[in-house]
């Protein structure tokens, strides 16, 4: 055992779990469900058809649980164990398996993304009764899950990829679900072509880790640099771990924080942070389950995932640690503010997804990366919810989207109001569980005043959107008398996975308390301990400190929006109308879209267009073209020597054979000589 | 080669039956005239075979002439097969009436 000092030591043993099939079969169950959807799913019945994709996920999870319980099984130090599943790239001294990782961090997640993806599944079933594409939609919905559990069950880099890539694509396929609506098509190819820009740095990072360490394993490069060990750069020569990541580059950062700050790119597309996250709330024309499950629960937390996962790199690079903190907590605040203007329901919640994955950035540029996990695990139980409920909604009120035709839903939809704002309350940071991790992530940006007004900032924000949404749906007079008459509360199959996430959402809150709940709540950040690196608990008397300036803020929002929607409509219009400027600049996104579009896009397009007129049919096309040409005019010259007369061809046999024969006679006598 | 015939006299034939055969293949239009110079060709070869192996005192060349001589046979077996079907569906054995396949 390597001795731990300052950060963390994290020691991966590479080898053998006597139940490693446990691993493969968390991953096998999705795949399976995936195949047996995607290629017969037509021709099955619907009932078949849910049930070969519930029962899939089912089957994952409670493997996941299996593998929980293996995991706890183990002494601390050994939960982390490697399992190279087959040799997968090599090329000469680089060998990348095909590798699984079994630690505490990846169970923790395999565990929530199966465990609320089952649920969504459970949902959608019902949600999704009416469609023509019942199958289809859950073939990509299996396949959506396995990708992410590979993403977070990889061993190394690579493997990470396929799972990273993979989820990207099954994003892509799931927004534009719907590919016969343009807005629907647009949203998707949006969504991919976003996230590649930030993929493309991602890949970049990676390609520079195995070029420094040869290696892409997590544990072996985490090695690599709490050993100090020599490492054989592609610039040749031994050089210590370390000094290889501190050597300096042209642009004048370390080549540590160069890798950080690619990897980090990758994070910003995947996890909609500033400036990568215009794909999101487009995101949102996929079918709700959807939105739910990709781009709340489990998709977008990949990037903060990944950061936790390789923080032995990023604290090489304090720099690019700063940088997550700084993007986190700008993108928390500014996708705040653009939530508290929209009407669109589920985009409010898309900024509020935005919002608080820049919060789990936030904690993890602080280092307390344990927090930012807490408040993934959390936040994808209560996103999810919230989602599922805007979907048990848009059910009742025929697709209608837009909250200033709905309202006075709570009488017709009374489990749907409740769950809705069970969810609400704990994503404002009202009620437990969402109240405990965003005090934790909190109270680790304490000491950084700045990053830690935003983050107040933000939570005045959130409670103040998500009560005004609220409001808005639930309470006060139905401003449709239409619509309002058709509504009606969703079927079971529909509440009942709402309700289970209601109560998961207070549920998980027993796996971090703050230091002056009484008894010892500190069971998440005991498990993760081993990969992520202690926590200072702090003392009941800081913990306190912390929620009470979290609550008052919450609080705050909370109040004015009651104030502006319940107790005295029409308040905020006059907000709106002493300043409208500012009105104007939020309720327009900050016209960022407009800025891309006349920066990017249009410009963009402009090459295309010049390039696919010109250098397209000019040079590609007219190369290939003329090569046919040559080969055209070269066959019909050649093929005069075809005349049909057998004694022709004999006639170049043996002329052939006497050149032969002449040339071997010449070599033969210059070489006698 | 003790007391015999000379093996440069041997190769002489050869080559001469070799010249004579490709000779016959070029010049001549009747099909089954080239067939018979092609066999002319091969039993060239085997003379030169033969004689190259008595010579050298290694019996290889000998083996290969028993193969050529069983495949100058199939040949000839395709062959003239080839020559009757074609005369069934041309009324003629000249090899340049037979010019379908060209350009």
């Amino acid at each position: 055992m390597p001795e731990v000092h300052g950060t963390t030591a994290w020691t991966v043993m590479k080898g053998f779990v006597e139940e490693w099939w446990v691993v493969i079969l968390v991953l096998v169950f999705p795949l399976a469900g995936f195949i047996v959807n995607g290629l017969w799913g037509r021709r099955l019945p619907r009932p078949i058809v849910s049930i070969v994709a519930c029962g899939s996920i089912a089957g994952a999870f409670l493997a996941s649980l299996y593998l929980l319980a293996l995991n706890i099984a183990l002494p601390p130090e050994q939960r982390s164990i490697q399992v190279s599943v087959y040799p997968w790239l090599e090329a000469g001294p680089i060998k990348i398996p095909f590798a699984l990782l079994f630690d505490p961090l990846s169970v923790t997640m395999a565990l929530t993304v199966s465990g609320v993806s089952f649920l969504i599944h459970v949902y959608s079933v019902g949600y999704m009764a009416g469609d023509e594409e019942f199958s289809r939609y859950f073939a990509l919905l299996n396949l959506f899950v396995f990708f992410m559990l590979l993403l977070v069950l990889a061993g190394n880099l690579a493997t990470m990829f396929i799972g990273w890539e993979g989820v990207g694509l099954c994003s892509f396929q799931l927004i534009s679900f719907w590919f016969t609506r343009e807005r629907a098509a647009e949203a998707g190819r949006k969504a991919f072509i976003v996230t590649r820009l930030g993929d493309f740095g991602f890949l970049v990072a990676v390609l520079g880790l195995l070029a420094i360490f040869g290696t892409l394993d997590f544990g072996d490069i985490a090695r690599a640099i709490h050993e100090n060990e020599l490492v054989s750069p592609w610039w040749g020569g031994k050089i210590a771990a370390l000094d290889a990541l501190n050597k300096p580059t042209a642009v004048g950062l370390t080549l540590g924080t160069l890798i950080c700050l690619g990897l980090f790119m990758g994070a910003v597309g995947k996890s909609a942070q500033f400036p990568l996250y215009v794909w999101l709330p487009d995101a949102m024309e996929g079918p709700t389950p959807v939105s739910a499950l990709i781009h709340a629960a489990t998709m977008v937390t990949a990037g903060v995932y990944m950061v936790a996962r390789l923080h032995f790199l990023f604290e090489q690079a304090p720099l690019a640690l700063l940088v997550v903190a700084v993007i986190g907590a700008f993108t928390a605040a500014y996708a705040a503010t653009m939530g508290c203007v929209e009407n669109d329901i589920k985009r409010v919640l898309a900024y509020s997804t935005i919002s608080q994955l820049g919060y789990m950035f936030l904690a993890c540029g602080l280092g307390a990366y344990i927090a930012g996990i807490y408040h993934l695990v959390t936040h994808a139980f209560f996103k999810a919810l919230l989602f599922l409920c805007a979907g048990s909604v848009m059910h009742a009120m025929h697709d209608v989207l837009d909250i200033r035709r709905m309202g006075g839903l709570a009488k017709k939809m009374r489990t749907t109001a409740l769950t809705f704002w069970i969810g609400g309350l704990a994503l404002a940071g009202l009620i437990p569980s969402g109240l405990f991790s965003k005090d934790a992530i909190l109270h680790a940006a304490e000491k950084q005043k700045a990053l830690w007004a935003l983050g107040l900032f933000t939570a005045v924000l959130t409670a103040f959107y998500t009560t005004r949404l609220g409001i808005k749906v639930f309470h006060g007079k139905p401003r449709d008398e239409h619509l309002h008459e058709h509504a009606h509360e969703s079927p079971d199959i529909m509440t009942i996975p709402m309700i289970l996430l209601a109560l998961g959402t207070i549920a998980v809150s027993v796996l971090w308390m703050p230091a002056f709940v009484p008894g010892k709540w500190a069971i998440l950040p005991e498990y993760l301990r081993a990969v992520l690196g202690e926590v200072h608990e702090p003392t009941a008397q800081e913990a306190l400190h912390s929620t009470f300036w979290a609550v008052g803020a919450a609080l705050v929002g909370l109040v004015v929006a009651l104030f502006a929607y319940a107790l005295k409509p029409g308040a905020l219009w006059s907000l709106a109308r002493v300043l409208p400027w500012l009105y104007q600049l939020v309720a327009g996104k900050y016209f960022v879209d407009e800025i891309y579009a006349a920066l990017i896009t249009r410009p963009g397009r402009r090459i295309s267009e010049f390039v696919s007129a010109h250098f397209d049919l000019g040079v590609i096309d007219a190369t290939v073209n003329g090569i046919g040409w040559l080969t055209a005019k070269f066959g019909s010259a050649v093929r005069r020597t075809q005349t049909g007369f057998v004694r022709n061809y004999a006639l170049y046999f043996v002329g052939a054979a006497v050149l032969l024969l002449i040339y071997m006679l010449v070599r033969g006598l210059t070489m006698a000589r | 080669m003790e007391a015999g015939i000379p093996l440069n006299w041997v190769l002489a034939l050869s080559a001469v039956l070799f010249s004579l055969g490709a000779l016959g293949v070029l010049i001549k239009r009747n099909i089954i005239v080239m067939f018979m110079s092609i066999e002319l060709m091969l039993n060239a070869a085997n003379i030169a075979l033969v004689a190259f192996s008595k010579a050298h005192n290694n019996l290889d060349g000998q083996v290969i002439v028993f193969f050529t001589m069983t495949l100058a046979a199939a040949e000839v077996a395709i062959g003239l097969a080839i020559i009757v079907a074609l005369f069934r569906l041309r009324r003629t054995v000249d090899a340049d009436k037979a010019t379908l396949l060209r350009w």
